[in-house]
């Protein structure tokens, strides 16, 4: 159930993405469709009640391995989360030079390359 | 011989550091690394023809580290990424005089086919997505090379497709790991043809 929830924030992100006029409002719905997948990403790594996954030295790695969280995933969304950075980074860019070229940011007004 | 795998996207890496730190004493500079380093790759690339390995990086084994894999078509991808990558730069050094910053088109230039080399050679899912994620940024930014009208359109128009893309592809990928709990693409292969076929796995393919 919890699962479906990320991927109704993801199904948010996406109706933003498509139905948005607005470039920045589309920037968000592309961030909002990431975060869902990072939720996603949590929550497959989460275990109720686990402890933290540092091993602490003397301790049993079978008795590790049962308590603790997944640590994989939360390393796999550190990085991801980093990357979705340079993307917002390089959309934003595009987007403010897109304003000062086309004096708007709705997208149906940028149509030169339409065929 | 499995040594020369990590260098494929090492090299391209530290030329596209090397080329903005030199550039501006140098203007011959943009030129001579790039396309250097892309003789070098498509050089390695055709050496490599008949040869398999797998290397770790980190020194890690296969549950634990990522692997780099080669094989028969991770050669055929290897050529085909690199001979297309140097006749590319060769026809920029007179094309891209057209634009004004040399210098960083051959930084981005290097950044893509650094990340096209990874996706091609990486054995794990994971470290595919990051490689392609650095294509990807790459060539947004080289689309927009020229900062008109049209290629600030196309760029954003081509970000926003790729972005939902590869949001979609990391989607995938942590289902995957969900239902076969490795992020190896051997272990991962070896999970799905035990049988363990299921309604997420087919959701995430």
């Amino acid at each position: 159930m919890i699962y479906a929830m990320c991927l109704v924030l993801v199904a948010v992100g996406l109706y933003g993405v498509l139905a948005k006029k607005n470039i920045v409002k589309i920037v968000i719905g592309l961030m909002i469709m990431e975060y869902g997948v990072h939720l996603l990403l949590i929550l497959i790594g989460y275990r109720g009640g686990g402890t933290f996954p540092i091993m602490r030295p003397g301790q049993d790695a079978a008795a590790y391995a049962a308590a603790a969280v997944d640590p994989l995933p939360q390393a796999l969304v550190l990085t991801s989360i980093v990357i979705s950075l340079g993307v917002l980074a390089l959309l934003v860019a595009l987007c403010i030079k897109l304003y000062e070229k086309f004096g708007t940011f709705d997208v149906t007004e940028m149509r030169r390359l339409k065929g | 011989m499995s040594h020369v795998l990590p260098i494929m996207v090492a090299l391209p890496l530290a030329g596209a550091f090397i080329i903005p730190l030199f550039s501006r004493r140098a203007t011959w500079l943009p030129d001579a690394v790039g396309n250097g380093v892309m003789v070098c790759l498509t050089g390695l690339s055709f050496g490599l023809i008949g040869r398999e390995s797998v290397y770790h990086m980190g020194g890690w084994p296969t549950p634990l580290g990522i692997d780099l894999r080669l094989d028969g078509l991770t050669v055929i991808l290897l050529v085909a990424v690199n001979g297309i990558g140097l006749c590319a730069s060769l026809f920029s050094v007179s094309y891209m005089e057209l634009y004004t910053s040399k210098f960083r088109y051959y930084s981005l230039f290097l950044f893509m086919v650094a990340g096209m080399n990874g996706v091609v050679i990486t054995g794990d899912i994971f470290n595919l997505y990051v490689f392609m994620e650095i294509a990807a940024i790459a060539s947004y930014a080289l689309v927009a090379f020229g900062g008109e009208q049209e290629e600030l359109e196309a760029a954003f128009k081509y970000a926003v497709l790729g972005g939902v893309a590869s949001t979609l592809i990391l989607l995938g990928i942590a289902l995957v790991y969900m239902v076969t709990g490795s992020l190896n693409m051997a272990q991962i292969a070896a999970h799905i043809s035990t049988g363990g076929r299921d309604a997420p796995l087919l959701l995430a393919m």
